[in-house]
């Protein structure tokens, strides 16, 4: 009989270095907001929360060189969550070379918006390693509350604060879904930790009550992603969010909950999940494409775009776990790239007051700024899904692994949807170059902020278009671990404590 | 022009007397079919001659007639013979015919009911009018956006009940 | 000779690409990029000289075949290979993009640096797509030639511009959708993209579940080539696109894009699907048929040149779909020359409408008449390249005809002589545009002052008609090298085959 141990290990803190990091300098950016006088505040506070991001990419790596679990098995550190905490400190760094040039055009008192995007990032990326259904609700939240706050940065514009307000309302409320299926499954499997729902899962009598908990997880999670048919709120909040905002919002969070359904669907092998999954793909990839044709509005069609890509990837959790986990992981990564990059492209263009966000204010570009043009149009390419961009492997790999499921009419339903859906990116390249600008609206020069993270995603794009395989063969074997867990006995760490099972 | 035409006329009156059956031997062979047909006798060619020559005289004796002897004579014909020769002169309207016949129908036909009416009708009105849809049911999947909070708490609740009794009936059905 | 026979590949397929991203960094002087996009497709159109040169003909399979693993899981390969039927497809696209850029000379003056940077890397898509014999490679070509199309059609175009640019994206995007659904299923079957190993499943039926998809796989990949064939009734992007695009889009666009869906149909479709194909054939043969002589009828009433000759595209291309169907060595055989000798033809012809635009500035035959005798070497070059297209004996359009009827007539009597019908009506509307457009009085006066060829004219044509003439007295020079890789294809449908070439 050994004491439980209630004091954590070393190696426990290593396992959450990165969220340490991330919280130490998002708190150090918090204290010296007020101590410094507006001019220089933006310039110091947004280096260091690039710093920070940063800390956050070295931290991941020395974390991921001892995998295993940690505080008393709510955190498994493995494949599956380095990949996530690289690709959401990726994008939070990209996210904050965006803003610089963004704030200043904008004339936002910087403060706390580094502060929060880098908590967001703890959220999220302890979203990735939990295990621990409680613990994934407490980084929810986290995330949730940053992207809530962010999202009504504008505050002279009543459309920031309405889409805040929306956001932070129907956000609650289907968290709260969330929170009330945990508590069903607990009743239903007597625990909270994913490994022993999934033991329990995998008996022959499962209760209903575990089908409502997850019904009611579903109902949370598919809100965060905006899936059909839990997508409504997604076009006002992406059109009145600041539009760096809405790049880190429609990849960041998106990334991470689709790390969480993962480890839900496939580690926990959740029940009855095909059909939901299925109808709520179709139903995004259709009315998410079918919306987005009409839209004048660029972050608004960006959005619908982004609930049809939601569809994409939800195709792969109707197909067999280890290759639907790994096209989900690559799909994230590479919608990532070009979704951030886009966004950095409309941000620059935005201008103050975010003028210029329709498709009007595009025309011409080819002719008034042939680089920015192009970028962007590689970034729709990559959107539409052609080859030599990561775009076309990530839809490739997705339906190629509904296919191996047999899912037919899935997949056509896929493929019709991506090609209907190449109008919309389309016409935004038509709008750039077949068409002129009707006043000569000059575009600003790029800022080097900006010009770093056009250039990283560029780069990230293309290279998963011409040389997936680094990146797909990570994630496979990473996929591999994962959905082999159940059955891989609980490695290093200290024994649970028995006070979480003793009530019963 | 003259000058070719000269050489001309000489060769037709003299050429017939220039020997070139050897000259042609590759082609004809030796004259051997002309050797065995032989027996149509001298009389015949020499008959055949003459009634060649004479007609050629006699056009030429005509056309002297009618249009330099007494020029008069081509119109008042052409006035007796009234339509007959309306038709001969204007080719027994063949080519009217032909035109009315094959080519009107043909050129027509292929403007209106082809061109006009298949390929802008049918296959180019279906490519529009597809493209028509998918504007109407974009539309529709717009104006689900109407803007209320209540609204879209509403459907995030419809969402989840259908959700919620889907996964009972699953669950309830092992 | 040896290593570059395993590179030489890609050496041709990426030139162009290279000679683009070259381009990039070029400073915008329009006349160097005009030099050095022309020295590039010079130096591919040489480069792929040696393709045929040393060209094995006894060798059987794939020749020049470079295989390397690109990705692993999926598992796509970097395979590439040339055989009969995709060789001189592929020196027809070398040969035709330096005449492209000949004649876009004075006509692209803005924007000219983009115009030849798509022009180059579309010419890299193309010839990759005739060497790719890895589906999912085929694939990643195929699309790739889609968006600098569209933007050579939306951007440089005239007229209606956007509107055919969007209908030749979305129509063909939309279309290839279903090859992709097929393509993965047979991944999905048999673990690999490989053109040769998915055959080899195929036919010796180690691929599961096959008889049940065979019939949706054969339409998935049909439905993508006959778009961009075109087929009849899904033609109608030929016209607008054939029409806004700028000169050396449609050369292109009709001189080599359309044979890419009558090449998959060959490869892919009889290739892979024989027996699915064989059951198909006859609505196939009969939409072709329709094509050839709807087509012709379409083009004798059109007012506008360059919609003659698009729709006259779509009924010599029907030709060559017939000739496929007909699974006869002859009407094979001349369905491939039909494709190569309508590539020189039209792709002169398009030419010419371009070199008479520069100068009216309208396609409207109205506007025309009596253009001899201002223009007569024009005149010349026009009336060659007409008699060519129409299927005059000695010019190359009419070995290619006479085979594919030969080839329908021995599958069917009935479709030869329907086939047959298409040779009168393609002279009824080229020779009525010709007469419209040269003989007579001049209608116009200001037609009178219209300049004849200049030097770069003619260096651009002189090729094509050359072509046109050598391909028309010696085609067993071309036909020697197909007739092998036809009777290859033809395996698995052991009809009795004519004899077309001796020995």
């Amino acid at each position: 009989m050994s004491t439980p141990q209630i004091i954590p290990v070393s190696s426990d803190y290593i396992r959450i270095l990165p969220e340490i990091v991330l919280s130490v300098f998002g708190m150090i950016i918090m204290l010296l907001d007020p101590l410094m006088d507006e001019e220089r505040s933006q310039r110091t506070l947004g280096i260091i929360g690039l710093v920070g991001a940063l800390a956050g990419l070295m931290a991941t790596w020395f974390m991921g060189q001892d995998p295993g679990m940690a505080f008393w098995n709510m955190i498994r550190v493995d494949g599956f969550s380095v990949f996530f905490h690289f690709l959401i400190l990726s994008i939070g760094a990209v996210v904050i070379l965006t803003s610089y040039e963004y704030m200043a055009v904008q004339r936002i008192r910087a403060g706390e918006y580094y502060g929060l995007i880098l908590f967001g990032m703890v959220g999220m990326c302890l979203m990735t390693s939990a295990v621990e259904l409680v613990l994934i609700f407490i980084a929810l939240e986290i995330s949730s509350i940053s992207t809530y706050i962010l999202a009504g940065f504008r505050r002279r514009s009543a459309t920031s604060s309405e889409s805040s307000l929306k956001y932070f309302l129907l956000g609650s409320f289907a968290t709260a879904f969330f929170l009330y299926g945990v508590a069903m499954m607990f009743g239903a499997t007597g625990s909270t930790n994913i490994d022993v729902i999934s033991a329990a899962l995998r008996s022959n009598s499962i209760p209903v009550l575990a089908y409502v908990a997850m019904a009611l997880m579903f109902v949370g999670l598919g809100f965060k992603i905006a899936a059909a048919p839990f997508h409504i709120w997604t076009p006002d909040v992406y059109e009145g969010a600041p539009a760096p905002i809405v790049g880190f919002m429609s990849t960041a969070p998106k990334a991470a909950t689709f790390a969480v359904l993962l480890r839900l669907v496939f580690e926990a092998n959740a029940p009855g999940r095909f059909w939901l999954v299925w109808v709520s793909a179709a139903l995004s990839m259709t009315i998410g494409n079918l919306a987005a044709l009409v839209q004048t509005n660029v972050k608004r069609l960006l959005a619908y775009s982004s609930i049809a890509h939601a569809g994409y990837m939800l195709v792969a959790f109707a197909a067999a776990p280890e290759l639907g986990t790994s096209a989900v992981m690559f799909y994230a990564a590479s919608y990532a790239a070009m979704n951030v990059g886009a966004f950095a492209v409309v941000s620059h263009l935005a201008g103050a007051g975010e003028r210029h966000v329709t498709l009007e204010d595009y025309a011409g570009l080819g002719r008034r700024s042939p680089t920015l043009a192009a970028v962007l149009t590689i970034f729709l390419i990559s959107l539409i899904g052609i080859p030599i961009t990561g775009g076309f492997f990530a839809k490739f790999y997705v339906f190629s692994a509904a296919l191996s499921a047999n899912l037919v009419w899935l997949t056509l339903i896929g493929v019709i949807n991506s090609a209907i859906g190449a109008y919309y990116y389309l016409k935004i390249i038509v709008v750039m170059y077949m068409r002129d600008a009707r006043e000569e609206m000059s575009v600003p020069p790029v800022s080097w902020g900006v010009a770093t993270a056009l250039v990283i995603s560029l780069a990230a794009t293309i290279y998963l278009g011409v040389l997936p395989q680094s990146v797909l063969g990570f994630a496979q074997r990473s996929a591999k671990v994962l959905v082999q867990q159940p059955d891989a006995p609980i490695t290093a760490g200290p024994a649970p404590i028995p006070a979480v099972h003793s009530t019963n | 022009m003259t000058g070719p035409l000269m050489i001309l006329a000489l060769l037709s009156a003299v050429g017939g007397f220039i020997p070139v059956e050897h000259f042609l031997e590759p082609v004809f062979g030796h004259g051997e079919v002309a050797a065995a047909a032989e027996t149509a006798s001298a009389s015949l060619e020499t008959t055949l001659k003459f009634v060649s020559v004479g007609v050629a005289g006699l056009g030429i004796f005509l056309a002297w007639l009618l249009y330099y002897k007494h020029r008069d004579l081509p119109q008042k014909i052409a006035d007796s013979l009234g339509s007959f020769y309306q038709t001969v002169a204007h080719k027994y309207y063949i080519d009217e015919i032909y035109a009315a016949l094959f080519v009107k129908p043909l050129v027509e036909g292929s403007t209106d009911i082809l061109w006009h009416g298949v390929d802008q009708g049918v296959i180019d009105a279906a490519v529009n009018d597809s493209a028509v849809g998918a504007r109407h049911a974009s539309d529709a999947a717009r104006h689900m956006q109407s803007g209320n909070l209540r609204s879209y708490a509403g459907w995030v609740a419809a969402g989840g009940a259908v959700v919620i009794a889907y996964m009972i009936w699953m669950g309830v059905a092992r | 000779m040896n290593n570059l026979d395993s590179s030489i590949l890609s050496l041709v397929t990426f030139i162009p690409a290279a000679g683009a991203l070259l381009l990039m960094l070029i400073p915008r002087r329009d006349r160097d990029i005009r030099i050095f996009a022309l020295i590039i497709s010079l130096l591919t159109f040489c480069l792929s000289l040696y393709l045929p040169a040393y060209f094995h003909r006894t060798q059987v399979g794939f020749h020049y075949e470079v295989n390397q693993q690109w990705v692993t899981s999926p598992n796509i390969h970097y395979h590439m290979g040339l055989d009969g039927i995709s060789l001189w497809l592929v020196l027809l696209t070398t040969f035709l993009t330096p005449l492209c850029v000949l004649i876009s000379w004075k006509s692209i003056h803005e924007r000219v640096k983009e115009f030849f940077i798509l022009l180059l890397v579309l010419e890299t898509a193309m010839i990759g797509v005739f060497l790719a014999l890895d589906l999912f490679l085929f694939y990643f070509f195929w699309e790739s030639t889609l968006i600098p199309m569209a933007l050579l059609i939306g951007v440089y175009g005239h007229g209606r511009k956007i509107y055919a640019a969007v209908k030749f994206f979305l129509f063909t995007m939309i279309a290839s959708v279903f090859m992709l659904a097929a393509l993965l299923w047979l991944y999905a079957k048999t673990g690999s993209f490989d053109f040769v190993t998915i055959q080899n499943a195929i036919h010796s039926g180690r691929v599961p579940g096959f008889e049940a998809a065979a019939p949706w796989l054969f339409l998935g990949f049909f439905v993508a080539f006959a778009v961009k064939v075109p087929l009849f009734p899904l033609h109608t992007w030929l016209p607008d696109a054939h029409v806004e695009a700028p000169t050396a889009g449609s050369v292109l666009l009709a001189g080599v894009m359309l044979k890419m869906g009558t090449y998959g149909m060959l490869r892919f479709n009889l290739g892979l699907f024989p027996e699915q194909s064989r059951s198909n054939a006859p609505w196939i043969m009969i939409l072709a048929l329709i094509g050839i002589i709807y087509g012709a009828l379409v083009a004798m009433v059109q007012p506008n040149m360059k919609k003659v000759i698009a729709y006259s595209s779509v009924s010599h291309l029907g030709f060559v779909v017939l000739g496929i169907f007909s699974f006869t060595q002859a009407g094979l055989d001349g369905a491939m020359f039909v494709m190569l000798a309508h590539g020189v033809a039209t792709g002169g012809l398009f030419m010419l409408a371009g070199i008479l635009y520069e100068r009216k500035h309208t396609y409207e035959i109205k506007d025309m008449g009596g253009l001899a005798t201002p223009m007569p070497t024009y005149a010349t070059f026009f009336l060659v390249v007409v008699l060519a297209s129409v299927g005059l004996p000695l010019l190359n359009g009419f070995v290619g005809e006479f085979l594919v009827l030969a080839g329908a007539f021995q599958n069917r009597p009935v479709y030869g002589i329907l086939g047959a019908t298409g040779v009168i009506w393609s002279a009824c509307y080229l020779l009525w545009m010709y007469q419209r457009v040269f003989y007579g009085k001049v209608t116009h006066p200001e037609n009178n002052s219209l300049p004849d060829l200049d030097a770069r004219e003619q260096l651009a044509l002189w090729p094509a008609v050359i072509a046109a003439v050598v391909m028309g007295v010696a085609p067993l020079l071309w036909l020697n090298i197909i007739d092998p890789a036809v009777a290859t294809a033809l395996v698995p449908f052991a009809q009795v085959a004519s004899k077309v070439v001796g020995q």
